[in-house]
């Protein structure tokens, strides 16, 4: 189990994470969803004791990092966001290696570098230098190297960056087999799509605070049924606050000479109307999108910019 | 675990340890090449001008021929102004000339002068030439001292000034031999006594060059190793190795020990190899190798240590190569590992000496050259161990809180 009380961490005057609070329970994927340089991997290097907080409180299993950090380090898996791998080493070697660093020896390793190897598909790859891998080989080694010891609590740090779809297919396959094992799983991602489909729960985290979190079905009610209409054209000279301002609960998120950003309730329905008023006012109307609920939206109305800005 | 796999990486890594192993033997080998295996010695040219042609001129002449001299000069006879040519060429160590009437003037005990013109670009080899000079203008004066009358009632017979009738000469020989008796007295048993002590020598009197710059290369080899496996810590950086092993249970210090494992091991293979050839090559005892090869591998210890630390204080691997080689050059410059510490002015091998590496390849030469002394090389190994103890704990701090993350 993972507890985060208002961990806060600066870096001289920049505020990296700032009173962000969590928990994540055993057999649960807990997924970070923000944009990069929102607070991710420091909220990862807090709880792996790599980073000392200015404030709050980490608890990993029950130790508190910053008082027991081997002990809490004894129970972790990390799979960084690098490839944290030496290349010149074989498959094998890596994960004896990662293995050996966790405290398992002999048989016992030599048996959990068989069935990670196979639990990757990488078997037949074994004394391979890795430096010879695809980076999809090396993604799931990397992973390989963090579970071999079986930890109960699994931080995993964009462990599917730059990864081609297939690899990233398996690499998920593999996190919810260590979920359904009953691993307690910290899962941070830029990604969307990859938050919505793995999941249990989530936070959503910018400039370092997390501004929403909850499950899925949760974070969406938070947006209701607004909608999020997207315009692009010519905008200069058109006073869209005050064009729009009648128009029941439609809120401008985003608005600049070319593009514009709404959340409109209703959207199919209010469409026709939010162009005309904008016609109207002299706007030159070229494309509009309208996207139904959803994470993104979420984002976009909490945050005002997008996901991956 | 953590030096297995370093040792792992380095042996997929063949071409560093090639030259790690192939640099110093290469370099031995070039100087046995140019050196030869044991003592040698520099060999000049000395041309003499005998204008005078005399038997006694021809003596001088011999006298550069005999050894030990023989060892230093290839003597050429050669008119005045080729042979002056020749000098100003730098062609040649010396010129002797040796005037017109040299004999006649010895004999009757008349002034001559002899002139020795020398090599500018020399100093050594010009300055035997005229040591060896003096001492025969000496021995002319104390011959003239002793035997003065004898000889020049030999001169006043000489036909032509320097061909003796065989009357003159016997009657000579008679006069020598009755001085010679007179002298015996003091010269057998011989009045003045000499007394030898063979003392221990603090150093060899005369090294060869071979062996001079064995040890010196050993240290080269040693200081190149320490500098690449510092790099390592870079690399690991850069991969997020060393942060990865952060969230393990284990310390970084363990990482860190492992490293220092691993470039012992290495420094101890290329020390074995090196010194093994370097002594064979030099003509010298093996019998100090294990303990040299010992002292190599804790010097190559703390020299790996005192540049990992430098890595780790730099901002950026760039400025880490720069600070690094600002560090090292002076120490393979001055510490007496590209030029042995013999061949540098006195100021300078002082200064030498002090280097970290300056200050363990004296001791090692001394190792090799069995003139230790077992409670300094304690002290001496005590201190070493001292330095890399606080070089490691820095270093090890470093890594922690600053480098790895």
């Amino acid at each position: 189990m993972i507890e985060v009380e208002h961990l806060r961490k600066s870096y001289g005057d920049v505020v990296a994470v700032d009173d962000v609070s969590f928990t994540v329970s055993p057999g649960e994927i807990f997924g970070l969803l923000g944009p990069n340089g929102a607070g991710k991997t420091t909220t990862i290097g807090c709880i792996a004791g790599l980073l000392m907080p200015d404030r709050g409180r980490v608890r990993v299993m029950g130790h508190e990092v910053r008082k027991k950090g081997g002990q809490a380090r004894g129970h972790l898996g990390l799979v960084p966001q690098d490839v944290a791998l030496y290349e010149d080493l074989s498959a094998e070697e890596n994960l004896a290696f990662w293995g050996g660093a966790h405290g398992l020896r002999g048989v016992a390793l030599r048996e959990r570098i068989r069935e990670a190897l196979e639990l990757i598909g990488l078997e037949d790859h074994a004394r391979r230098p890795v430096k010879g891998f695809s980076g999809g080989m090396k993604r799931r080694l990397n992973f390989a190297c963090g579970i071999l010891h079986r930890p109960p609590v699994l931080l995993l740090d964009e462990p599917a960056v730059g990864v081609d779809p297939q690899s990233r297919a398996r690499l998920l396959e593999l996190v919810r087999e260590q979920a359904g094992s009953g691993v307690c799983v910290l899962y941070t991602t830029h990604y969307m799509e990859e938050a919505q489909s793995l999941c249990d729960r989530l936070g959503i985290i910018d400039h370092g605070r997390m501004i929403a979190q909850g499950t899925l079905q949760g974070l969406r009610a938070m947006v209701g049924q607004r909608d999020l209409l997207r315009l692009s054209g010519r905008f200069a000279g058109v006073r869209a606050r005050e064009v729009l301002a009648s128009l029941d609960g439609l809120e401008i998120l985003q608005a600049d000479e070319t593009q514009m950003l709404l959340s409109v309730p209703d959207g199919p329905h209010r469409l026709p109307v939010v162009l005309a008023r904008l016609a109207a006012a002299g706007a030159e109307i070229r494309e509009s999108t309208l996207t139904q609920p959803s994470l993104e939206t979420l984002f976009l109305t909490l945050t005002g910019k997008e996901l991956r800005e | 675990m953590a030096a297995v796999k370093d040792l792992r990486r380095l042996r997929r890594d063949p071409v560093s340890l090639a030259l790690w192993l192939g640099v110093p033997v290469f370099v031995l080998l070039l100087m046995y090449a140019l050196f030869g295996r044991g003592e040698t010695r520099p060999q000049g040219r000395l041309l003499v001008a005998d204008e005078d042609g005399s038997f006694l001129s021809g003596l001088v002449v011999q006298a550069f021929r005999q050894e030990p001299l023989a060892d230093f000069f290839r003597v050429e006879k050669l008119a005045q102004d080729q042979a002056r040519q020749q000098v100003r060429r730098g062609r040649a160590s010396a010129l002797l000339i040796i005037p017109k009437g040299f004999g006649r003037a010895v004999l009757r005990n008349e002034p001559v002068q002899l002139t020795l013109v020398t090599n500018p670009a020399q100093r050594i080899l010009p300055g035997i030439v005229q040591e060896t000079l003096s001492l025969l203008v000496d021995g002319a004066f104390y011959l003239q001292a002793v035997a003065g009358d004898e000889i020049r009632k030999l001169s006043e017979t000489a036909e032509g000034g320097t061909d003796f009738p065989e009357a003159g000469v016997a009657a000579a020989s008679i006069e020598f031999y009755r001085i010679g008796r007179s002298l015996a007295g003091w010269l057998s048993p011989p009045r003045l006594k000499l007394e030898t002590q063979v003392l221990a020598p603090a150093s060899p009197a005369r090294r060869g060059f071979a062996a001079a710059y064995v040890p010196g290369m050993v240290f080269l080899a040693l200081l190149f190793l320490a500098m690449g496996l510092s790099a390592d810590l870079w690399r690991e950086r850069a991969r997020g190795t060393l942060r990865r092993w952060l969230a393990t249970p284990r310390s970084i210090a363990s990482l860190l020990a492992g490293k220092l494992l691993a470039a012992m091991v290495v420094s101890f293979a290329v020390s074995l190899i090196a010194l093994g050839c370097g002594l064979w090559i030099a003509g010298l005892p093996l019998a100090p190798l294990i303990p040299a090869t010992l002292w190599c591998t804790f010097s190559a210890a703390l020299f790996f240590l005192l540049l990992s630390l430098l890595q780790l204080c730099a901002a950026n691997e760039r400025t880490a190569h720069v600070l690094v080689n600002l560090a090292l050059f002076p120490m393979i410059l001055l510490g007496g590992s590209l030029f042995p510490f013999e061949v540098m002015p006195a100021s300078l091998a002082r200064i030498g000496r002090l280097t970290p590496n300056g200050w363990a390849l004296t001791r090692l030469r001394e190792l090799l050259d069995g003139a230790v002394d077992p409670m300094r090389l304690a002290l001496t190994g005590a201190l070493l161990a001292l330095v890399a103890a606080a070089a490691f704990l820095l270093a090890a701090r470093r890594l922690r809180y600053r480098f790895a993350l």
